[in-house]
């Protein structure tokens, strides 16, 4: 099949892009996925046109890296909705995502997955949906479960990084275990308010722990501005993308502090 | 003696950012932060640091000192 589709890339497209009509029908006339079409297309030079403003930011090289890389965001709500979709549009090829919730109306202000017409759906599936119709190629995964270390665990073994946009520091706790276990990084972000931190965990690190062991900041009823999870869900992407193509600095062993009321951004050694 | 207090993200919500305050000398963090009004709730979240280096609320301050107070945040 790849073969069949190696020849017919070279045919007709050597030199030039590829829109999102030509994926789809090479898909259909090779039997191959659109995920293969993209990667294929790559390693002959060949661009998808979907990629295209990510080049000479991003090499070919690297844009085919992230096509075959495999990157689980645990929730789906104020964090990881906006960090699902910026993964699929820069072109994680493959991804996952827990959230054993469905949404409710106090979403709508920051959620970027929730919609007025769709309250009481599943995240999951309506991130499921999303990141389908922003990049059909992807392969999602989508787990409509409570993330716990002891659940969780297996599921990570084969992902290269692993997002943390839970909302409580207990759920927090466990994932740090789960990816420690695994030796597996894990980029934290977290909101309230105004304000927002980020830092990214490597395996042996214990920057999670010293956050949360021993303290319980409030869960219930924190407000959360949507320009604030924004911004910290790209802190988030932009670390997972340095991390698959190790490639600039990383936020390790320090934690930055975001106050977008008071204009102030602080990276802390911890 | 003089020392740098930082404060971040709520704890800053009608204090301040960054003051340089003088206190009577071997005060401790926690007494900083109970002129600060801080209650012992948010003290309980929060993580001390003083010069860069983790502390706690029993640490003793020098002149010259920078004391650094941030609550971890949780929500998602």
């Amino acid at each position: 099949m790849e073969k069949k589709l190696q020849e017919l890339i070279k045919d007709q497209f050597k030199g030039l892009s590829l829109t999102q009509k030509d994926e789809m029908k090479l898909a259909a006339s090779s039997g191959c996925s659109l995920l293969e079409v993209q990667a294929v297309a790559m390693d002959l030079g060949v661009v998808p046109l979907r990629y295209q403003r990510n080049l000479e930011s991003l090499t070919l090289a690297e844009q085919r890296r992230l096509l075959q890389s495999r990157v689980t965001v645990v929730g789906c709500g104020g964090l990881g909705g906006l960090v699902l979709e910026e993964l699929a549009r820069i072109g994680v090829g493959q991804i996952s995502a827990w959230d054993y919730d469905c949404f409710e109306e106090h979403n709508l202000n920051r959620q970027f997955m929730s919609q007025a017409d769709i309250i009481g759906f599943s995240k999951v599936e309506a991130a499921a949906h999303r990141v389908h119709s922003v990049n059909p190629g992807i392969v999602f995964n989508g787990i409509k479960r409570k993330f716990t270390a002891d659940e969780g665990r297996e599921s990570l073994q084969d992902q290269q990084v692993v997002v943390d946009a839970l909302d409580s520091a207990q759920a927090r706790l466990g994932l740090s275990q789960a990816c420690r276990d695994q030796g597996i990084p894990l980029v934290h972000g977290a909101v309230n308010g105004w304000y927002g931190q980020v830092a990214t965990q490597f395996p042996g690190d214990f920057t999670i722990e010293q956050l949360y062991l021993g303290r319980t900041p409030g869960e219930e009823d924190q407000s959360a501005l949507v320009f604030a999870a924004a911004m910290v869900a790209s802190w988030q992407v932009s670390e997972v993308i340095k991390i698959i193509l190790n490639k600039g600095n990383f936020l390790r062993q320090k934690i930055m502090l975001i106050d977008m009321l008071s204009l102030s951004l602080d990276i802390i050694d911890f | 003696m003089l020392v740098t207090v930082k404060l971040f993200a709520y704890l800053r919500e009608g204090r301040f950012k960054v003051r340089v305050l003088e206190l009577a000398d071997d005060h401790t963090v926690r007494q900083v932060l109970q002129d600060l009004s801080i209650s012992e709730k948010e003290m309980k979240i929060g993580i001390i640091m003083i010069n860069g280096k983790r502390a706690s609320f029993e640490s003793h301050l020098g002149d010259g000192d920078t004391l650094a107070i941030f609550p971890p945040l949780a929500g998602g």
